[in-house]
């Protein structure tokens, strides 16, 4: 049951990111919620700037979107594999980056009192886009 | 309850190593390292059937997939 309610947070979770709802993101964030990629030091932290990090990837990539293609449930976590695509927009459209996004990666969710309390993305590719960067 | 495993691609370590430390402690997830392609390189002799993982012989598409992308999971209920 809990299993069952973690995947449809999680879902959740991407649908704002797909429907560009920042607050419908941050409601489903612990406040202690932290946010990690592997090759960022610096994690997001807290809930505030959870949105304020979501915001930025929304200015860069105005059109954001993830594909899910296998979502997994497992003693209290979420792992989920996507395809993230999207255009960039402002001053970040410059070359060595290619207009257009196109990467695949996956993401684990740990959940805790209904509420996703710490997010690790990995991308698939060696060079990571400029907005994972620039935070 | 289903037990899932994470075959990850060699191409991806850094994921490997994150997902192993995430799940050592759920019995119900195991992740492995899929060092198939690298281990064939690597010796002359052919792989015998025996050696093979069993989740290659249940799930043939799972090498096709770690080709494209950095991992595969595979749900056994």
């Amino acid at each position: 049951m809990a299993q069952r309610h973690n995947l449809q947070i999680v879902r959740e979770a991407f649908a704002a990111w797909n429907a560009h709802d920042v607050d419908g993101y941050a409601a489903l964030l612990d406040e202690g919620y932290v946010e990690e990629t592997h090759t960022r030091p610096t994690p997001v932290r807290g809930r505030e700037a959870a949105r304020a990090a979501m915001r930025e990837y929304l200015r860069v990539l105005p059109d954001l979107h993830f594909d899910l293609d296998v979502m997994v449930a497992s003693g209290g976590q979420v792992f989920t594999r996507w395809l993230a695509t999207g255009t960039y927009g402002g001053e970040l459209t410059s070359p060595p980056f290619d207009r257009q996004l196109k990467e695949y990666g996956c993401t684990l969710s740990k959940l805790g009192r209904r509420r996703i309390t710490h997010v690790w993305h990995y991308w698939e590719t060696d060079h990571m886009p400029p907005h994972m960067d620039a935070q | 309850m289903a037990r899932h495993l994470f075959i990850v691609s060699v191409r991806h370590p850094a994921l490997y190593d994150y997902l192993l430390q995430r799940f050592s402690d759920d019995p119900n997830a195991q992740v492995i390292l899929d060092r198939r392609r690298a281990d064939r390189r690597q010796a002359d002799a052919p792989v015998t059937l025996e050696r093979r993982h069993a989740y290659r012989r249940q799930r043939p598409d799972v090498s096709e997939e770690l080709r494209r992308r950095s991992v595969a999971v595979v749900t056994i209920s």
